[in-house]
């Protein structure tokens, strides 16, 4: 049974209850560290969270939390050892948090076919919690794109640099092109889709918009549709390791340009300082946000928790003002 | 293409319908180092040829919004009114308010660029040309012959300003310049706070502080005669 804090007490039946991805286009983002940390910013404010190691190949959020390795993982459930996600559920030192461990050593699981996926989104949904964070593999697998499609909310980590930025656009068109292939269930359309996915390709498609607009050509109805879905979603940016102004305005830009170049949308939910806290809590097998919770990296998270709970965006003036 | 293509001009350099010269030209500077090749932001995102023709379109909204006539025309063209530019005229008649109708298309209404250091008699020339006729429908006229809540809210909209932009710049609270602005006086501090917060907004406005706060605190007095 829960405590009954007054938080809990007030928000009632209709708390939230959401699964959040958490995708990068390339390793090396600190996306394990910004999960991590934005599930311990959650568990302070008394919600129930479930994270999920879903890097399926390369897990290791139980180091991220200073645990040692769990022996039960997803890849017990994928296999069909265990009956229930439940079963894989493991607590950990911070009450509140739940973990599943990711499927390590285990190859052959990194890519589980589309009815497994699909059985595992369910079990994950009938888990008990406020939020669930799903800690996605880097790159554009497709079983990650799925996950990152499947969520409530999708975030997406980048740090300032060329190749991360790079890979994030990558990441971004790959993610609505998979989704757009997913909705043209015809054939003809499947192939307009396919055909889009080079670069090089003939029609000169090179946008989410561009690739609406030649579905819509072929299949009104099923660019009416697209229309309304792509405009109801949205991708939260998190801008990790920033050390400048500029790096922290960076996020504005990208907004800008993806949402006038690709046609979607995107927020700026968040940033995350730079700092060598980071560093050492995870050397220390410590988390910054328990061994430093007044660093700027830690209410960095805070505010980017809290940004993403209640759908707001970092203010262009807020950051000006600081400058 | 993309909505690079297809937005409109403003929508493109993301700047308000009523921006000013030097905030159009920054705006376009802004994006054209967006598409540049070496900003971060935008690293790998154009495919191919598609920036050429992002910045041909980029150059294009310049030519229109930096030159008056043009512009005019445009927003005549794609909203049906033209919107007040405001110092458009600082650019190319620096200070003639003698002369306003030759300028009939609502760009003489020199506007919040004077914030710091308001003009020997800036509520004048704010005032010259203000006969209705000079401004297209939908532009806020605003009437400067006298000085309260109504026509300080009118001066601020017609600048493009919203309540909380003010209160960002001088800090006074927002639910307090919106009282100044209802003539909610009862709600509004003592005369002594009043007073620097009339003159703060005024500044913030880009008219007269002194005749701000006269005007404003003679109506404040004679409304609550009225009411005694």
């Amino acid at each position: 049974m829960k405590p009954l804090h007054l938080s809990e007490a007030q928000t009632g039946d209709d708390r939230q209850r959401e699964i959040w991805a958490i995708g990068s286009g390339k390793g090396g983002t600190g996306k394990s560290f910004v999960t991590t940390s934005v599930a311990l910013s959650l568990v302070k404010l008394g919600k129930k969270v479930i994270l999920v190691d879903a890097d399926l190949g390369c897990a290791n959020l139980h180091t991220c939390l200073g645990m040692h390795p769990v022996s039960q993982s997803l890849s017990d459930f994928m296999s069909g050892r265990v009956a229930s996600l439940a079963d894989v559920l493991v607590p950990t030192p911070y009450p509140g948090l739940k973990l599943i461990s990711g499927a390590h050593d285990m190859l052959d699981i990194a890519n589980p076919t589309h009815s497994r996926k699909s059985a595992l989104m369910k079990a994950l949904d009938e888990l008990e919690f406020d939020y669930l964070l799903l800690d996605l593999g880097a790159g554009t697998a497709f079983n990650t794109l799925d996950f990152f499609l499947a969520a409530h909310k999708a975030i997406l980590v980048v740090v300032p640099e060329p190749t991360a930025i790079e890979n994030a656009y990558r990441f971004i068109k790959s993610v609505y092109f998979r989704y757009m292939r997913a909705v043209s269930k015809e054939l003809k359309l499947r192939q307009l889709v396919e055909e889009a996915m080079d670069p090089k390709n003939q029609r000169g498609v090179h946008s989410v918009h561009d690739l609406i607009e030649v579905l819509a050509a072929a299949d009104p109805a099923v660019g009416r549709r697209l229309r309304e879905d792509i405009n109801a979603m949205r991708v939260r940016l998190v801008v990790n390791q920033v050390r400048t102004v500029d790096d922290l305005t960076l996020g504005f830009a990208m907004r800008s340009s993806v949402e006038k170049y690709f046609g979607i949308r995107m927020d700026y939910s968040g940033y995350v300082e730079y700092d060598d806290v980071v560093w050492k809590a995870a050397r220390a097998h410590q988390t910054v946000m328990h061994e430093y919770p007044y660093s700027s990296p830690a209410r960095c998270v805070d505010r980017l928790t809290r940004n993403l709970m209640t759908n707001q965006q970092i203010e262009l003036e807020s950051v000006v003002t600081n400058r | 293409m993309s909505y690079y293509t297809s937005v409109n001009f403003y929508d493109l350099l993301e700047v308000d319908p009523r921006a000013g010269q030097a905030d159009v030209h920054a705006a376009y500077l802004r994006q054209l180092d967006l598409v540049s090749g070496n900003s971060l932001a935008t690293y790998g995102l154009f495919v191919g040829e598609d920036v050429i023709s992002i910045r041909q379109r980029l150059e294009e909204a310049l030519h229109v919004l930096s030159d008056p006539e043009r512009r005019r025309a445009y927003d005549l063209r794609m909203f049906n009114h033209s919107f007040v530019s405001p110092d458009a005229r600082a650019d190319t008649h620096a200070a003639r308010p003698a002369a306003p109708a030759a300028h009939a298309d609502g760009r003489e209404a020199r506007a919040g660029a004077v914030t710091e250091v308001p003009a020997p008699e800036p509520a004048e020339a704010d005032a010259a040309p203000k006969a209705p006729a000079q401004h297209p429908p939908h532009a806020p006229h605003v009437d400067l012959h006298h000085i309260d809540g109504p026509s300080l809210r009118a001066v601020r909209e017609r600048r493009g300003l919203t309540l909380e932009a003010i209160s960002a710049r001088t800090k006074i609270a927002q639910y307090y310049l919106q009282y100044i602005e209802e003539e909610r006086f009862a709600r509004l501090p003592p005369v002594l706070y009043l007073r620097a917060y009339l003159k703060q907004y005024a500044q913030a406005l880009g008219i007269d502080p002194e005749r701000t706060v006269n005007e404003y605190l003679k109506r404040r007095e004679a409304a609550q005669s009225h009411q005694v």
